[in-house]
């Protein structure tokens, strides 16, 4: 649970009296809650934690943040890690 | 051991460490916030193996690892309950109360349930009327306004058989005692 990732609102609904909304995740897409960021539209980037947005990203920090986790991942492959931190080559 | 001698790769470590000490050029102070990260830092002595610029300053612990250990023994109470499906998000479920955790209480057939979302319980609420679907409403700032939603979801929705077990924890005033 304790973690936050940024994902891209792909699209916005209603669903059980609560706003929803589809989110990219680099290719993984999740439903989450738009209740405590009311103002987010269709394209925009936000942190998910335990399916809620927390609060809005520029694209520019979404990118940063998306670019240090692909880092850690190459880093890791580097290293005969693989995606998960499991060593590939045993 | 397939994932754990792969672990003790000293080489790969090395590695690792050498990549650190090429990045860090000035003196780096970092906090780790969760309980779990200290002990794993101190047990494996990773403290030690760091350059001397980068100092730890061990945190007040996540909402996982301070759970107090009376609620975690209400939890396993609650979820050995017949008429209960308790949820719970997966990190708490090898938390150990007095006795056991929530995985044992599942393994002998308790109905406990790992959500992703406190939403995602409300939904097994709704779908189980004949039971009684307890959350364990664990967290701090970010994640006590998810929890709290659950609760006015289940009351729009006209549910009565939802309630969550609440351990919130605030982080900045244990930071003001650390600090």
């Amino acid at each position: 649970m304790c973690l936050g990732v940024p994902g891209k609102i792909t699209e916005l609904y209603e669903k059980g009296g609560l706003p929803m909304a589809r989110v990219d995740f680099g290719g993984v897409f999740r439903e989450a809650c738009m209740s405590y960021v009311p103002e987010a539209t269709v394209g925009d980037y936000c942190i998910i934690h335990v399916g809620f947005a927390l609060n809005l990203l520029s694209e520019e920090e979404a990118n940063e943040t998306m670019a240090l986790l692909k880092e850690i991942s190459d880093f890791g492959s580097e290293l005969g890690l693989d995606a998960e931190g499991t060593p590939t080559a045993i | 051991m397939k994932y754990v001698t792969e672990y003790r790769d000293a080489a790969l470590v090395r590695g690792v460490v050498d990549e650190i000490a090429r990045v860090a050029t000035r003196p780096w102070v970092l906090m780790e916030i969760c309980g779990g990260q200290t002990h794993a830092i101190v047990r494996y002595g990773l403290d030690q193996l760091l350059p001397p610029l980068i100092e730890l300053v061990h945190g007040p612990g996540c909402p996982v690892c301070v759970t107090p250990l009376e609620l975690i023994d209400k939890a396993l109470a609650i979820a050995s309950m017949p008429d209960v499906i308790f949820c719970s998000y997966g990190d708490m479920l090898r938390v150990p109360g007095s006795a056991r955790d929530l995985f044992s209480v599942k393994a002998s057939g308790g109905q406990v349930r790992v959500v992703y979302s406190p939403l995602d319980a409300v939904e097994i609420a709704r779908q189980n009327p004949d039971k009684q679907v307890v959350f364990f409403a664990i967290g701090f700032e970010t994640t006590a306004p998810a929890n709290v939603m659950s609760v006015i979801a289940a009351r729009s929705m006209g549910l009565k058989n939802f309630s969550i077990l609440v351990s919130h924890v605030r982080v900045p005033p244990a930071m003001h005692a650390i600090l």
